[in-house]
């Protein structure tokens, strides 16, 4: 997945709820947001029917947060949306319909201040390992520390080495051929037939 | 990132032609630019900023599409890496340990099973006891009739 280069962040979004536990009020993010628009130039229009229909209704369901409306001559209408951490997102109205003015305004409300990041993982752990972390001495005994090399141990694993299984081979050729009962059988056919 | 084809990096906005008088298609070429260029500007020199990032960039986005189940497959194989090393140093072949683990009523996934031989290798190392004690019984009771193996823990209930 290419998160834009270099230009995505990378992030846990777990700064929300400190505690973790569903504890306190949301705040809303949006502290104040400033529309500026002109009375006049046909690129406003939506924002002036958002203002004329809709902005009250949006100033008493969201009481926390401050809207200013600055009407300049001759200027391309704005939104200025400021969050609680001190960030500042612009946004231009120039030529947007009524709709999407208030779109943006919705968009601007439900955002907090941070800037856009990527979360890859679905999962966060201030404490991943509880046990402590996998190290070499992890499943040792602390008797290995006290041992006197050389020492005439077994080794850990059961399986012979090289050395050994050459050694059994060739003690068990000076001892004599032990046949299984199948090699034997066969070795009887093979005998007779060459005999024949 | 949400755009997974390069056709939708399109930006066109519809508009009634004057000439025409039917709606018409008009494309905005420096935004879809834009989003190209900004998805190649880790590529190397040229290959950022002319029309080469376009091209190298839609075989990104098919190696992308390949990756999905090639990364699957490489990370069910380092997780039977890692649990095989792991029940190597306590003595068990973990060759047997899925099945043994199933029919004890463990049902841990290989997933977990490599993150807890990092994270918590005491849980791990009892695991892999309950795995070879289920190896070790014998047929009947449900085992799978192998010789002595796994961490030396005592095991005193039935699994």
């Amino acid at each position: 997945m290419t998160s834009m280069g270099l230009l995505l962040k990378r992030t846990f979004i777990n700064q929300n709820a400190p505690l973790n536990n569903g504890a306190g009020r949301f705040v809303p993010q949006l502290a104040r947001l400033t529309i500026k628009f002109c009375k006049s130039h046909g690129s406003s229009q939506g924002v002036r029917r958002f203002i004329e229909e809709d902005i009250v209704q949006f100033a008493k369901n969201n009481p926390g947060t401050v809207i200013y409306l600055k009407p300049r001559r001759h200027r391309s209408p704005v939104l200025v949306a400021e969050y609680l951490n001190g960030e500042k997102h612009h946004q231009s109205l120039s030529n947007y319909g009524v709709n999407e003015v208030s779109s943006y305004v919705d968009f601007y409300r439900n955002q907090s201040g941070v800037e856009y990041s990527d979360q890859q993982k679905n999962t966060y752990s201030d404490h991943p390992s509880i046990q402590g972390y996998w190290n070499p001495h992890t499943h040792q005994e602390p008797g290995v520390n006290f041992l006197k090399y050389p020492v005439n141990k077994p080794a850990i694993l059961h399986q012979p080495s090289a050395t050994e299984i050459v050694r059994n081979a060739f003690i068990s050729q000076q001892e004599g051929n032990e046949f299984s009962p199948g090699e034997e059988e066969k070795l009887e056919a093979r005998k007779q037939t060459s005999s024949s | 990132m949400v755009f997974l084809t390069r056709n939708l990096f399109v930006r066109r906005h519809w508009h009634t032609s004057q000439f025409f008088g039917h709606e018409t298609p008009s494309y905005d070429r420096v935004w879809e630019k834009r989003r190209i260029y900004q998805q190649a500007a880790h590529y190397f020199g040229r290959f950022r900023n002319t029309k080469l990032a376009r091209r190298y960039f839609t075989r990104s986005l098919t190696y992308q599409t390949e990756g999905r189940s090639i990364r699957k497959r490489v990370r069910k194989e380092l997780w039977d890496t890692r649990i095989e090393g792991s029940c190597q140093e306590l003595d068990y072949n973990a060759w047997y340990m899925r099945d043994a683990l199933t029919r004890a009523g463990v049902y841990l996934d290989r997933k977990v099973l490599a993150n807890i031989a990092l994270t918590e290798p005491r849980t791990f190392r009892a695991v892999t006891e309950i795995a070879a004690t289920k190896s070790m019984d014998a047929p009947e009771d449900g085992g799978m009739g192998m010789k002595k193996c796994g961490p030396g823990i005592d095991v005193y209930s039935k699994l």
